[in-house]
């Protein structure tokens, strides 16, 4: 497997492991994700790999070539409108303290803002970390990463909640070897070489093809 | 007292179509903290355009139609107010907390004699 396709199951296993329940690692998707599937701390990250550039080259013959990658990840959130809700609801509030809570009332865009806010910091100081610096590879197999961009999208209103998405992109180098096809082994060839006059000692070579 | 006009028996049939056999319980908290218990029309379903691929889709995105007669205080554009309705449509279902859509001002007005809340779900901040 060429290391770009091992690099990405690492990473997915990487963010795995240090999400903490505060966020999920999904993969392919049958179809398009309901809103109030990544709720709260439903929120999900979803890894791709984006692009890769190789140099000229890599056209030579033999060694390995060296593969500037781009991993896009995908990262979703949704929310409500949040607020003190108990106070409201309680029969024992007074108008004014019912008054201040409505008052309070965080929208759903702005819950979904602060939301997205924290996976992606929560991502960046998972991957970033000194001790992921080489993506769960053997030592030496990644030259350098880093993550060189975020980019958020607008929020989408889904009805009862706000739904909103953005994209961290990852650049790592490595290197790719070219495995080529193995040989196959050939039949051992038995060769006896009769040399006349000598009846007693033949003598015989041994070939493999 | 005698209707005298189409409009007054118009907004007097509200009393039917809006509170009548269909209707839900619906129960408004005003900015002012002040409760309001009314029974209106309750829509759990909205048909809206997919921004992403412009099909469209049903999302749960409840409106509730009242009448404004009935309302000692009618909800205006910019105003936050609470809004509890039945999870079902049944009187005696459970009733879920919303707060009137921000981004979707009540639409209806004096004239039609009712007035229709777009709701946002609310849950109590952590």
């Amino acid at each position: 497997m060429m290391k770009f396709r091992a690099a990405k199951a690492s990473i997915e296993e990487i963010l795995i492991a240090g999400s903490a329940d505060c966020y999920r690692v999904i993969g392919y998707q049958h179809q398009q994700t309901g809103a109030d599937e990544v709720d709260n701390l439903n929120r999900t990250v979803q890894v791709f790999y984006s692009s890769g550039d190789f140099p000229k080259s890599s056209g030579r013959l033999t060694g390995s070539t060296q593969h500037d990658i781009i991993y896009r990840l995908d990262l979703m959130v949704s929310a409500q409108t949040q607020g003190d809700v108990s106070t409201l609801n309680s029969p024992m509030s007074l108008p004014a303290e019912k008054s201040i809570a409505l008052d309070a009332f965080l929208e759903a865009g702005n819950v979904a803002d602060n939301s997205l806010d924290e996976l992606i910091e929560l991502i960046y100081q998972v991957l970033m970390d000194p001790q992921n610096y080489d993506m769960g590879q053997t030592k030496g197999t990644v030259s350098s990463r880093w993550i060189d961009q975020v980019q958020k999208d607008q929020p989408i209103d889904r009805g009862e909640l706000v739904v909103l998405t953005a994209s961290m992109f990852m650049r790592l180098r490595t290197s790719e070897d070219i495995t080529g096809e193995s040989g196959t082994a050939g039949d051992i060839q038995e060769v006896v070489v009769d040399i006349e006059g000598d009846e007693v000692e033949k003598t015989g070579v041994i070939i493999n093809d | 007292m005698a209707l005298t006009n189409l409009r007054q028996q118009a907004e007097s049939d509200l009393e039917h179509t809006l509170e009548g056999s269909f209707a839900l319980p619906v129960i408004l908290i005003s900015p002012d903290g002040l409760e309001l218990s009314v029974t209106g029309q309750v829509l759990y379903d909205t048909v809206k355009d997919n921004p992403e691929t412009g099909a469209q889709i049903v999302v749960n995105h409840p409106a509730v139609t009242l009448r404004r007669s009935s309302l000692s205080q009618v909800p205006l554009p910019g105003e936050r107010w609470f809004v509890k309705i039945p999870t079902s449509p049944s009187e005696t279902g459970t009733l879920i907390d919303f707060v009137i859509d921000s981004d979707r001002p009540p639409e209806g007005g004096t004239s039609i004699g009712f007035i229709r809340l777009y709701l946002r779900k609310a849950e109590q901040t952590p």
